[in-house]
């Protein structure tokens, strides 16, 4: 049985910030896929759902210059099923295609996993990888960006005030990019990651120009791996340089033992994980 | 607060009237209110895929789904996709393959099935377990829908379900 709360569809993204504003408790959902769950198990019940699903306008994949822009409604299904991914972010079309399962896809967004903030949130390190930025609005205080690093703090903490809705992401589209990702979990759909990450190499020829290494699931939030990153960048990377860049990856995993992987094993998948990765990404 | 508040939802073709909490999942008033029991709830937390619906054609599991959120949608469930007289090739297929044991999960398969189908006439077996990955079946290990699924395809070939 679902618990108690009050629904109010919008029509636009300012009707959604007046009810936000004016309703303490409330909580914005697209897809509702954690929402609910969390409802369910009465972890969190909200006193309101405010719904943006049928806000065509924060649903949208775009270049603008040497920008890419998504609106916050862009679900996973969106980033495997519409052509521009593949050509923009094959980062995320990668992600998406093991994000979950095929019915969860078709529902959840970008946006929504970035909010809950787990710290296994698969959407968040290929955006770290691409040095994404968030924006976000409100009705008292406007819009404003900041980079997704410094969005998420901790594990379900994030810097969204109550009163704010996300409304975009965007990244740097500029020059040759070859990127990689990998979720490692204990099953192939339907599964929570022991550690997953993502690597994006803009590329100068045989060098790299800059690299973006992100891992999640291995700290309280995904986060990038700035020492690797340092390590990759102007360099033509040989097997040893690539061998050291994940053992150094490896080596800054904070990760927990539970029920699903030790500490130990996670830190070791991490450093295997990355390695493959930044391999397949520089021979794509 | 809590009050009711009617909806119209097109279920398998036939425009209905039902009014639902604002907390009311979209799987509950299928099946308690409105009589589509083959709409299934397994564990009612997107995990496992054997409420899921077509909702104005994007499959999806109807226990994430706020019944408000599907006003004035259009919703094919399993039971929309034919009848017993005039069976779904893939309904067919599941029968002759043995895809269905104990049932349950039928309805969802079938409807992830489909979609796959709509999208993809010619599947590979790996299509089949990437479209089918969101949807548990506990009785089949899974072998013999996937002979179904690909069964269906080959004697579809390509024609609209």
């Amino acid at each position: 049985m679902v618990p108690r709360f009050e629904y109010y569809p919008t029509r636009s993204v300012d009707e959604a910030l007046t009810l936000l504003a004016e309703r303490e408790g409330s909580e914005v959902v697209a897809g509702a896929t954690n929402t609910l769950v969390d409802a369910r198990a009465r972890r969190k019940i909200p006193k309101a759902v405010i719904d943006i699903n049928r806000l065509g306008d924060l649903r949208y994949a775009r270049r603008d210059d040497g920008t890419i822009r998504l609106g916050a409604r862009t679900t996973l299904t969106d980033c495997f099923s519409l052509p521009f991914f593949a050509e923009e972010a094959p980062v995320l079309e990668m992600m998406a295609a093991e994000f979950a399962g095929t019915l969860i896809r078709n529902r959840a967004t970008l946006a929504g996993n970035i909010a809950y903030a787990s710290p296994a949130a698969d959407v968040v390190p290929p955006l770290l990888a691409l040095g994404a930025t968030i924006a976000v609005t409100s009705k008292a205080r406007g819009s404003r960006a900041l980079l997704l690093a410094d969005f998420i703090l901790g594990p379900r903490k994030t810097a969204l005030a109550q009163d704010e809705i996300i409304t975009e992401l965007a990244f740097p589209a500029d020059g040759e990019t070859k990127s990689g990702y990998f979720k490692f979990a204990l099953r192939n759909a339907m599964a929570i990651s022991l550690v997953s990450g993502a690597v994006v190499l803009r590329m100068e020829g045989k060098r790299i120009r800059e690299a973006g290494l992100a891992l999640g699931a291995v700290a309280p939030k995904p986060y990038r791996v700035t020492q690797a990153e340092e390590l990759l960048k102007g360099q033509a990377p040989t097997d040893a340089l690539i061998r050291e860049v994940a053992r150094v990856a490896a080596a800054t995993a904070t990760p927990i033992s539970d029920i699903r992987a030790s500490a130990e094993y996670r830190r070791e998948m991490t450093e295997v994980m990355t390695r493959r990765i930044i391999e397949r990404a520089l021979s794509s | 607060m809590y009050d009711l508040q009617t909806i119209h939802l097109k279920i398998n073709g036939v425009e209905e009237e039902v009014s639902v909490k604002p907390y009311a999942t979209l799987l509950d008033v299928l099946r308690d209110q409105m009589g589509h029991i083959e709409v299934k709830e397994g564990c009612a937390v997107g995990d496992c895929g054997a409420c899921a619906v077509f909702l104005d054609g994007v499959p999806a599991c109807s226990c994430l789904v706020l019944a408000r959120q599907a006003d004035r949608a259009e919703i094919v469930t399993a039971a929309g996709l034919g009848t017993p007289e005039n069976l779904h090739p893939l309904q067919e297929a599941f029968m002759d393959y043995g895809g269905i044991q104990c049932g349950f999960c039928t309805p969802g398969l079938i409807i992830s099935a489909k979609s796959l189908l709509d999208q993809n006439p010619h599947p590979t077996r790996q299509d089949v377990k990437v479209a089918l990955s969101g949807n548990y079946c506990r009785c089949t290990g899974y072998e013999q829908v996937i002979e179904a699924v690909l069964a269906a395809a080959a004697k579809m070939d390509g024609r609209d379900g």
